[in-house]
């Protein structure tokens, strides 16, 4: 009997769970300051802003593109739904980037969620990529081809 | 360990709605088995067993509270960092890039009007391990708009010495996308593959440039350095994304006393060379371009009279993933005072596709100078067709680190056809 209600708690156990991780999405969020007039942003442009082909925002601040630490899921997921390279490409294509004088560096790397929101929130032109699970409401979401994160169509869907 | 606490996190919410199941249903077996209870135990349930899992809920409960508080002062702490000081100028980033190589031809070398073998690698008895070059490169953030980089290679020459040549110097301003200006020592923005690759052997998946684009001092025919100013930026086109380039410097000084063809201090005459370029990589063809350029001089070659120079040049290129496709023509026109103009074609294909770490390729170059060409045929000891295919394989031993092979079959007016075989490997760090 034991055995039974066991096994019927787990299954119960599992599909809370299921269910749980389906409230919160996976998707990759784009993050601005909740000053900036970023709104939405075509995919074709996100690639060129964190290429680093682009050198200001709407506002005339200096764009700074943030990344996630190596190994991280966001720097992963960033890697296939917006570069569309794996590590080894995206460590060459900023060092060709700087060689060829487009670009000053690659992107400022932050380790942690929190300090993707602290840095993005407190900085006039700065850019970056969160889980949409992990965005509060010190910073805002830009659409990206007129989609939000979660909605059906959004282009940052994480693998 | 990282990893470990990762997965504890991950779990906890599995824990906690199974611990709960648990405890929920554990006190409700014990409620019913309380002896004030008349309710009976089920068969094959006692008290000890029941209380042994009472106390498992109880430890694991306590285990998710302190993993809890754990994660809610990491959260704490990350959130209490100070916030990024501000950049510090100059920030100074430095790389270098290396190659070493060997060499055998079915021909030897072929010296030219410098003195230096004109088949890039070829050596004077056509077999040699020979030094690629080894490049240092530093680019310096000076302020927010205001950058510095610098290339300065260290290769060894037709006479086995060591030299040491500065290929890039540039003071940059950039105050916007549209407006960018940039002062000293440049690659020439002539076309794609001057733009794109320069001195790091790394950063191309063939062993060396096409030869016609080879630099002055190494044989190249075309003006791939600058000393000057480059104005460029990007034009408002909407999904086209033009830009332009808008370079004034002294030119080439094409001679056989041994300068240096690029004029780093004294221009030998009053004109300035003016090259113009545009650039387009519409939204409907991600990773492709397209340009168009016009360069023009007033030269005074050695022994020659004035000449004027023409070169026009039109590429398509695309860049993905995993091809490579590489289209690039240029068309010299030099006219010396009193003579007909003389045309000079030269055009490359390249193709390439990655392969997980290799990446097989195959280039076609040609080059048919003018027969009568006052620059080419008396300066540069390059005279009719010069053409040939290449096929190579990279190797990407690991991501700095690339080994290449490449064959060659050369075939040049006034010389034996040759075949040729280079082995590379490119590195930086």
């Amino acid at each position: 009997m034991l055995k039974r209600v066991s096994i019927a708690s787990l299954a119960l156990a599992a599909a809370i769970c299921a269910a749980s991780a389906q409230e919160k999405s996976t998707d990759l969020a784009i993050v601005v300051a909740k000053a900036s007039s970023f709104d939405n942003v075509s995919s074709l442009e996100l690639l060129r802003i964190f290429e680093m082909e682009k050198s200001k925002d709407g506002d005339g601040h200096k764009l700074i593109v943030t990344a996630r630490e190596s190994n991280s899921p966001e720097r992963a997921a960033a890697l296939t739904t917006i570069y569309k390279m794996d590590d080894g490409e995206y460590q060459t294509y900023f060092l060709r980037a700087v060689f060829a004088g487009r670009a000053s560096g690659k992107p400022q790397q932050l380790n942690s969620a929190a300090a993707v929101r602290r840095f993005v929130a407190a900085t006039p032109g700065a850019i970056g990529y969160l889980l949409a699970s992990d965005v509060d409401d010190s910073i805002k979401i830009v659409k990206v081809d007129g989609k939000a994160p979660g909605e059906a169509g959004y282009p940052l869907k994480a693998p | 360990m990282k990893k470990q606490k990762q997965r504890e996190i991950n779990s906890l919410p599995r824990m906690a709605a199974l611990s709960g199941l648990m405890y929920a249903m554990t006190m409700g077996w014990l409620a019913q088995a309380d002896p004030t209870n008349s309710v009976a135990l089920p068969a094959g349930l006692d008290r000890a067993f029941l209380e042994n899992l009472l106390n498992r809920v109880n430890q694991d409960t306590a285990e998710i509270n302190q993993l809890k508080a754990q994660l809610a002062a990491q959260a704490s702490n990350t959130d209490q960092m100070p916030a990024l000081a501000a950049p510090a100028y100059p920030s100074l980033q430095f790389h270098g890039f290396a190659d070493l190589d060997y060499h055998v031809s079915s021909r030897q070398g072929i010296p030219n009007a410098q003195g230096v073998t004109y088949v890039p690698g070829a050596s004077k008895s056509g077999n040699s391990f020979f030094l690629g070059e080894f490049d240092l490169f530093f680019q310096a953030q000076l302020a927010e708009t205001l950058s510095v980089l610098s290339e300065t290679v260290i290769s060894s020459g037709n006479d086995n010495e060591c030299g040491l040549d500065i290929e890039r110097l540039e003071l940059s301003w950039k105050p916007s996308d549209y407006f960018n200006v940039d002062v000293g020592r440049f690659h020439t923005a002539l076309g794609y593959y001057n733009s794109e690759y320069h001195h790091g052997a790394w950063f191309q998946n063939t062993v060396g440039r096409p030869f016609f684009l080879e630099y002055e001092d190494s044989g190249g025919l075309l003006p791939v350095h600058s000393v000057g100013v480059s104005i460029h930026g990007a034009i408002p086109s909407g999904s086209l994304n033009l830009s332009y380039y808008v370079e004034v410097a002294n030119g080439e000084d094409y001679n056989t006393n041994g300068n240096n063809l690029v004029q780093n201090e004294i221009d030998n005459n009053q004109n300035k060379s003016v090259n113009l370029a545009f650039v387009a990589k519409p939204d409907w063809f991600p990773g492709g371009q397209f340009g168009i350029g016009a360069y023009h001089d007033t030269l005074s070659p050695e022994g020659r009279s004035r000449t004027d120079e023409w070169i026009w040049n039109a590429h398509a290129v695309y860049h993905g993933s995993l091809w490579e496709l590489m289209a690039e023509g240029f068309l010299v026109r030099n006219q010396e005072t009193g003579f007909t103009a003389q045309y000079s074609p030269m055009f490359y294909v390249q193709a390439a596709r990655k392969f997980g770490v290799y990446t097989p390729y195959l280039r076609f170059t040609y080059a048919n100078t003018s027969e009568n060409d006052p620059i080419y045929t008396t300066l540069l000891n390059q005279r009719g067709l010069d053409y040939g295919p290449s096929l190579g394989l990279r190797y990407d031993f690991s991501t700095f680190v690339a080994l290449k092979i490449q064959y060659d079959y050369v075939i040049q007016t006034g010389y034996q056809n040759a075949n040729e075989l280079t082995l590379q490997a490119a590195f930086t760090f």
